[in-house]
């Protein structure tokens, strides 16, 4: 049976070493020379009691107000595109000795918001967040007290401030303008909750591939996960004049289109383009044509602009790439 | 605090008393407070408040697994995060890289930030360093893979179990000739109860621990694979594939994957729950942090042999 043993102190330290709690303190935060000896002393009473620096404490004292830590609020974070977003931004934070607080909004303003008064109640000193809600407005007093922010994969609203973003709409333009080179002039757009900015500017795209070339638009949105993929492809398949090509504007969205296609055993007779790519995208039969983005470098550029700190708010556009596998290069029947 | 007390015209111990709930202050100056902290914008300082409270609690916990682009752990992730929302709390999440090194940094970089509690997916062998904390109130509970030299709360899943189920569904299909393909265990404690499961049920083993290829285009290949864990599944599809054995050498990989079911064939697994494991890790940890002060306890979760059709595959002769 262990006996409570509370937290050691920097005075119980001290009183091991032999020194002067000043001492130890100028030890600890390196923040003065200690003669080598004495220094050796207190790193031997730190060891022995398992003393460790409290950081919450001396954040309250700083007046730089530095709490190494940051907050990412992403959308869910068990979405891989999120994830590797996450991974991103860590990989910034962490050789800078940061900590990073995670939270999932669920595209739920309300949650956003309480995530980032966590957050920020905690001491964070930035912020990197995936905006979902309407208004950023509510950010404003966090920047005035000295919190960093950058916005990832959509930009802020009612706020200027630095976002680092995919070439949505263009990355889409590509993708239609690559059905349209294989014939096809009856082209589907499945699109998440128009709500989402990346869904208006994937939709953009799409429209702007099909001006001038007199190709109807047809479309259905507020698709909100793999589910409700699936089940808008059945549907339009089903009508009288099904489209002969698919442009999915989510990972989410593609994985119930490809499992749609399959039960249907269209797979190999309707194309797909997807926005973002897929996990096994190369293995399903035919290999699924995807418009990729690099959520990793989107996280990385995020946290470095985090820790730049230039008082210019910034945007930044990362490119798109389009990977040929098979099911966007089907042609037009 | 000051500036609240002086716009709302009245002590500081009056503020106090409002933002922190007790004791009960007259609802008229509560009213006056409240609309000077919303004029101001004025916010409770969490870490101060934490300092002063009794209860020392911070409403922040640590969760410190091998890589946050993992799906794997990704999903254990969302598992903590919606037990620990309930309780509006928030996670610290950082990625080991299995580095034993790394891993010790992020555990004292969390508790130096006064976590109230730590999930641990744990990398090192010794984790005694951690004693101390727990016996000053720290909430520790390991998930997927057990503590070694404390004793702590821990969620597993049934590892071997779940290896010997999918070699027995092989062998149900004719199999004799399975190999294993998955890392060394190297003390690594999910490989070696996968390791474990297979040689349980296997005839004769054929353990492979990097590249399959030789293997299979080798004089004597077997006729089915078990991959041990999802990352190296989707290496031996591609490989399957690239060679155009995916039809002939039957698989089961430990671990479901997306779009497993949209390939041809489609993917027999052996599925574990990770976001369950998130879940209970968080409810073991919480229910520390409520009082709960018995010995330490070990939930181990069920597996499920998912059938898709690459595990059904038969033995030619």
């Amino acid at each position: 049976m262990e006996t409570f043993t509370p937290r050691p102190t920097m005075k119980e330290v001290a009183r091991m070493a032999g020194v002067s709690l000043a001492t130890v303190s100028r030890v600890i935060n390196g923040t003065a020379d200690v003669r080598p000896d004495l220094a050796e002393r207190v790193q031997e009473a730190v060891k022995l009691l398992g003393y460790r620096r409290d950081l919450t404490a001396s954040t309250l004292r700083r007046a730089d107000r530095q709490s190494a830590s940051i907050g990412l609020i992403i959308e869910d974070v068990s979405n891989p595109f999120f994830s590797a977003v996450h991974r991103g931004v860590e990989d910034v934070a962490r050789p800078r000795g940061v900590l990073t607080f995670v939270g999932s909004s669920d595209e739920r303003p309300e949650r956003e918001r309480e995530l980032a008064e966590a957050f920020s109640a905690r001491g964070v000193d930035g912020l990197v967040i995936v905006p979902c809600a309407r208004d950023q407005s509510y950010l404003l007093r966090d920047r005035q007290a000295g919190t960093g922010i950058v916005f990832v994969d959509r930009p802020p609203r009612f706020m200027a401030g630095d976002a680092v973003l995919s070439d949505n709409a263009g990355g889409s333009r590509a993708a239609v303008e690559h059905l349209i080179a294989h014939g096809h002039r009856r082209i589907a757009f499945l699109g998440d909750r128009l709500s989402v900015f990346t869904a208006t500017e994937r939709l953009r795209g799409y429209h702007e591939a099909l001006r001038g070339e007199r190709i109807p638009e047809l479309e259905r949105t507020e698709l909100a996960d793999s589910a409700a993929g699936e089940h808008a492809v059945r549907e339009l398949l089903a009508l009288p004049d099904p489209p002969t090509a698919l442009f999915t504007g989510q990972n989410l969205i593609t994985i119930g289109a490809i499992r749609a296609l399959r039960a249907l055993g269209r797979q190999r007779t309707v194309a797909l383009v997807g926005f973002d790519d897929v996990v096994l995208g190369d293995l399903v039969q035919p290999g699924v044509t995807v418009v990729a983005q690099d959520p990793y470098a989107l996280g990385r550029r995020a946290g470095e602009l985090l820790f730049a700190r230039d008082p210019e708010p910034r945007s930044v556009v990362l490119p798109t790439r389009l990977i040929l596998r098979g099911s966007g290069e089907i042609p037009a029947v | 605090m000051k500036d609240v007390a002086s716009m709302a015209g009245v002590s500081l111990s009056t503020v106090s008393r409002v933002v922190n709930g007790s004791p009960p202050v007259d609802p008229e100056l509560a009213a006056k407070v409240e609309r000077a902290i919303e004029l101001l914008g004025y916010r409770h300082n969490h870490t101060a408040g934490t300092l002063r409270r009794a209860s020392g609690l911070s409403s922040t916990i640590g969760l410190i697994f091998d890589d946050v682009g993992n799906p794997f752990f990704a999903a254990i992730h969302r598992g903590v995060e919606e037990v620990a929302r309930e309780r509006s709390v928030v996670t610290f999440a950082g990625s080991s890289d299995a580095d034993p090194e790394r891993e010790r940094e992020l555990v004292e970089g969390v508790l130096g930030r006064r976590v109230d509690g730590l999930i641990l997916v744990p990398t090192a062998h010794d984790h005694s360093y951690l004693k101390r904390d727990v016996a000053a109130g720290i909430g520790l509970v390991f998930v997927d893979r057990p503590p070694e030299t404390i004793d702590a709360d821990h969620v597993l899943t049934d590892n071997r179990g779940g290896a010997r189920a999918a070699v027995e569904h092989l062998r149900a299909h004719g199999h004799e000739r399975i190999a294993f393909v998955g890392p060394a265990p190297n003390g690594l404690y999910t490989a070696a109860e996968r390791l474990a499961g297979y040689l349980d049920a296997v005839a004769e083993p054929l353990v492979v621990h990097d590249d399959v290829e030789p293997l299979l285009t080798g004089p004597d290949r077997p006729t089915a694979l078990f991959t041990a864990q999802n990352l190296v599944t989707i290496e031996v599809l591609r490989t399957l594939h690239r060679l155009g054995l995916q039809d002939t050498v039957a698989h089961v990989g430990f671990d479901d994957i997306v779009l497993a079911g949209s390939i041809e064939p489609a993917l027999t697994v052996v599925a574990q729950d990770a976001l369950g494991l998130g879940r209970a890790a968080a409810e073991l940890l919480f229910s520390r942090l409520d009082g709960f002060n018995g010995r330490a306890r070990q939930v181990v979760l069920p597996t499920r042999v998912i059938e898709r059709g690459s595990g059904e595959l038969q033995a030619s002769s």
